[in-house]
């Protein structure tokens, strides 16, 4: 068994090498065969889990064997990009069979915005409903089945308003999702007003939808203390244990995440904060049963991971020299 | 509610489910069986592909469907093979180890069905080893939504799965021979939840008179969703896939024409070397319609019934003149296709009718049949535009024209005013001029996701352009017919 100290001299050992060939005679690209002929750069290693994704032994989220009592979450979402929810009548869901608990944003016990760095992007809407998809309330019942029926029997009613949808437009209207920022280095109108040539042009690009094969999924267990633990396919562990720290108003050290692997989205599941993990505790039941999400359709999968469209333009110079 | 007893990986199994439960759902929810994954469960992402064995010498030796839309009664006496199956302790199936050795998968999730693909594939050259061009990896793997990894780390795959020294399971050849008759009853006295598997076309009708609510299903790559996305409550469901009638392709006459009576419930894949011989336009079309996953599963009668304006056949069966026979306890009835579709998902088939078979006329001499399909992807994609040719060409004179389109009105539609302007006369601008007129006049497409009216107008008329352009330089025809190379 390697102990830490040994790893440790293998890196220090690792390290000086990398350093000798990065300041050795020739550049390091140069150097991918050693004196044994042996490929060192260019050469692959197999995944470390292939042998488990192509045999289907790789968990990801909802093959994770859960508790017989496990309650199963959907959630209701906002059909309209922009309204005011004014009447949310969940009376008939909540005694819609296997239904076990319903909550809304007034019964989050801490904090309610679970924007991940500016605020913001409130768990639930308390009023204001600010793009299609946007979580109104969620259910907790014994299936899933059961948690998806009960939904449909909301009686929710919003007074639409115009929707902002076309990023062009909406710049123009200076309506920004964030103040502007700009990034600059140097006079650079000076030098485009100096350039022989200049080439312009306007690119634009469309808002995606990401849909990942995984759906937005977590399992919560309650641990002891009343703490959780998460499983979540999710990019952030320690924002998702930050969120649901806060959202639940228990110490961060209460809240443990795992993320074992992630089925698609990668560099994608992160601008947004899946709302999955943090409301799931919030839903309160007697014998604080585990709960799993999981989106099995794309209704509900694809609102909850998008990313804002957005357009640039961009004008360079072409300086030519004689 | 009925038994359903079938193999999986070579093990017996016996389960009793509700009659909207997928082979997905019995995997995962009731087998414990992980391995197949849900993606879109919409049958569009290939993530939960699963194999089924076939007993059809014609047919590949394993068919890949989509799990999630495959109804798990449809299991009953069939042999399932999932990707839990393929490896046998530490030997892995040569899918398998060609996907490990190329490096062919990044996060994982699609994998498990990819290398079903993959399998299924590898069962079809062993059985008769053919080359592994572009348009065959296309098609094989066309149903595998997700290539993150990359295309070509897949494509190695599938061009290096060797096969030299692997031995099939002992499982392989397992049957149910052993096993009892599940109690599927098709008796009609059940109140309530029922997957009736009728085995002959009388059982079939007297169903369809005593449950007139009940839903027919054949390959369900449309009706299942219906639960998996909108949870309609699928509860009286009677499968049209076993009984003989409904099954076969016969060459025959009828009205005086030659021809083929192709039964309701055959299969696109079943269908293909058929239209490959006879009608290669229509059989190009079908590696553009849905997957080899959904290929394997949906019927031409589903397609017909379901009477979609954007389904894929009906265009080309109007063009060739297709006729319809429907039955139903009372006897049976036939009627030309096209006063098959009334209105917007309306048609003449009765609440206690179902459709049998389709008599398919052989073209005539000096007749063809040109199909264009018009989709935002080319695997596994709804057209926005489909148009349907078919025409005798005599002395550079166009006769007995039928156009059809799809996509361009409520129904699946033929364009009489169109074939009028052309119907006599010289391939030549003017006649395509004057047919150009009459389709901007006849149609009046609608505006949704795949394409605004404006569009489907310019894109139909594209496509008469397109006809133009063939005849007039045969020798100058663009199709595009595969990428990956």
């Amino acid at each position: 068994m390697r102990t830490l100290t040994k790893l440790d001299n293998d890196s220090r050992r690792a390290r000086h090498e990398l350093d000798q060939r990065i300041h050795g005679a020739a550049p390091l690209a140069r150097h991918t065969v050693d004196s044994r002929g042996q490929r060192q750069a260019g050469s692959s290693s197999v995944h470390e889990s292939a042998e488990k994704h192509v045999t289907g032994k790789a968990l990801y989220i909802d093959d994770l064997k859960t508790p017989a009592d496990a309650l199963h979450v959907a959630m209701g979402l906002s059909p309209v990009a922009h309204g005011t929810l004014t009447h949310l009548d969940l009376e008939a869901v909540r005694t819609a069979p296997g239904v076990v608990d319903v909550i809304t944003f007034h019964d989050v016990p801490g904090h309610t915005d679970i924007g991940p760095v500016f605020p913001g992007d409130p768990i639930f809407v308390e009023r204001e409903i600010s793009y299609s998809g946007q979580c109104l309330f969620a259910v907790a019942a014994t299936s899933l089945s059961a948690a998806r029926h009960a939904i449909l029997l909301a009686n929710v009613q919003i007074d639409k308003l115009p929707a902002q949808l076309d990023a062009v437009q909406a710049a123009a209207q200076q309506e920004f999702v964030r103040p502007s920022h700009t990034q600059q280095r140097g006079d650079w109108q000076a030098t485009l007003e100096q350039a022989e040539h200049v080439l312009e042009g306007a690119l634009f690009i469309g808002g995606q939808e990401h849909f990942y094969l995984e759906g937005q999924a977590c399992v919560v267990i309650p641990s002891e203390d009343e703490g959780v633990m998460v499983h979540t396919s999710n990019q952030h562990p320690s924002e998702t244990q930050k969120l649901v720290a806060e959202v639940l108003d228990i110490p961060f050290h209460a809240v443990t995440v795992e993320v074992r692997r992630m089925g698609g989205g990668l560099e994608a599941r992160k601008p947004r904060h899946p709302p999955g993990p943090a409301l799931l505790p919030s839903l309160h039941d007697a014998q604080a049963r585990p709960r799993v999400f999981a989106c099995p359709d794309m209704t509900t999968c694809a609102p909850l991971a998008s990313a804002t469209p957005f357009t640039t333009a961009i004008g360079w110079p072409s300086i030519h020299r004689e | 509610m009925a038994t359903i007893e079938f193999l999986l990986n070579g093990t017996r199994q016996q389960c009793r489910v509700p009659p909207e439960t997928s082979i997905l759902t019995l995997l995962r929810d009731h087998l414990g069986a992980t391995g197949t994954k849900e993606g879109c469960a919409s049958g569009d992402c290939g993530a939960c592909t699963v194999a089924l064995k076939s007993s059809d010498p014609d047919q590949p030796p394993f068919l890949t469907v989509n799990a999630c839309i495959t109804p798990a009664h449809q299991l009953h006496g069939q042999h399932l093979v999932t990707v839990e199956g393929l490896s046998q302790g530490n030997s892995l199936h040569p899918a398998q180890r060609a996907m490990i050795d190329c490096h062919g998968s990044q996060c994982g999730f699609c994998t498990p069905g990819i290398v079903m693909s993959l399998f299924s594939l590898h069962t079809q050259q062993q059985r008769q080893p053919a080359p592994l061009t572009p348009e065959r990896l296309e098609a094989a793997l066309g149903g595998n939504l997700c290539r993150c990894t990359g295309y070509r780390p897949i494509r190695d795959a599938a061009l290096t799965m060797h096969a030299s020294d692997w031995q099939p399971p002992q499982w392989w050849d397992a049957t149910l021979a052993d096993s009892q008759d599940g109690d599927n009853s098709t008796q009609a006295f059940q109140e309530g939840p029922l997957f009736a598997q009728p085995s002959s076309l009388s059982e079939l009708t007297a169903l369809r008179r005593d449950l007139p609510n009940a839903r027919l299903v054949a390959g369900a790559t449309d009706l299942w969703l219906e639960t998996t996305q909108r949870l309609a409550a699928l509860d009286q469901l009677i499968d049209t896939t076993r009984v003989p009638e409904l099954s076969m392709i016969s060459s025959a006459t009828f009205q005086g024409q030659e021809g083929w009576w192709v039964g309701a419930a055959v299969t696109y894949s079943r269908l293909a070397p058929l239209l490959a011989t006879h009608f290669p336009a229509f059989a190009h079309l079908l590696h553009r319609l849905g997957s080899e996953q959904v290929r394997n599963r949906g019927t031409l009668g589903g397609n017909i019934a379901n009477a979609s304006p954007i389904g894929d056949t009906p265009p080309v069966l109007l063009a060739l003149g297709a006729h319809l026979e429907l039955a139903s306890h009372a006897g049976t009835r036939c009627l030309p296709l096209q006063a098959f579709f009334i209105d917007y998902k309306k048609t003449a088939l009765a609440a206690d009718e179902v459709i049998t078979r389709i008599f398919i006329p052989a073209l005539e001499k000096s007749a063809s049949l040109r199909v264009w399909k018009l989709s935002k992807r080319r695997e596994d994609d709804i057209s926005a535009v489909l148009g349907a040719f078919s025409y005798r060409l005599e002395d550079g004179k166009l006769s007995d024209v039928r156009i059809a389109f799809g996509g361009m009105a409520a129904t699946p539609r033929r364009a009489p005013a169109t074939e009028a302007a052309l119907e006599g006369q010289r391939v030549g601008k003017q006649a395509f001029q004057a047919a150009r007129q009459a389709l901007q006049d006849e149609f009046e497409p609608m505006s949704d996701v795949r394409g605004s009216q404006q569009y489907r107008q310019l894109a139909a008329a594209n496509l008469l352009e397109r006809l133009y352009l063939s005849l007039s330089s045969p020798e100058q025809e663009v199709m595009l017919h595969a990428y990956a190379h």
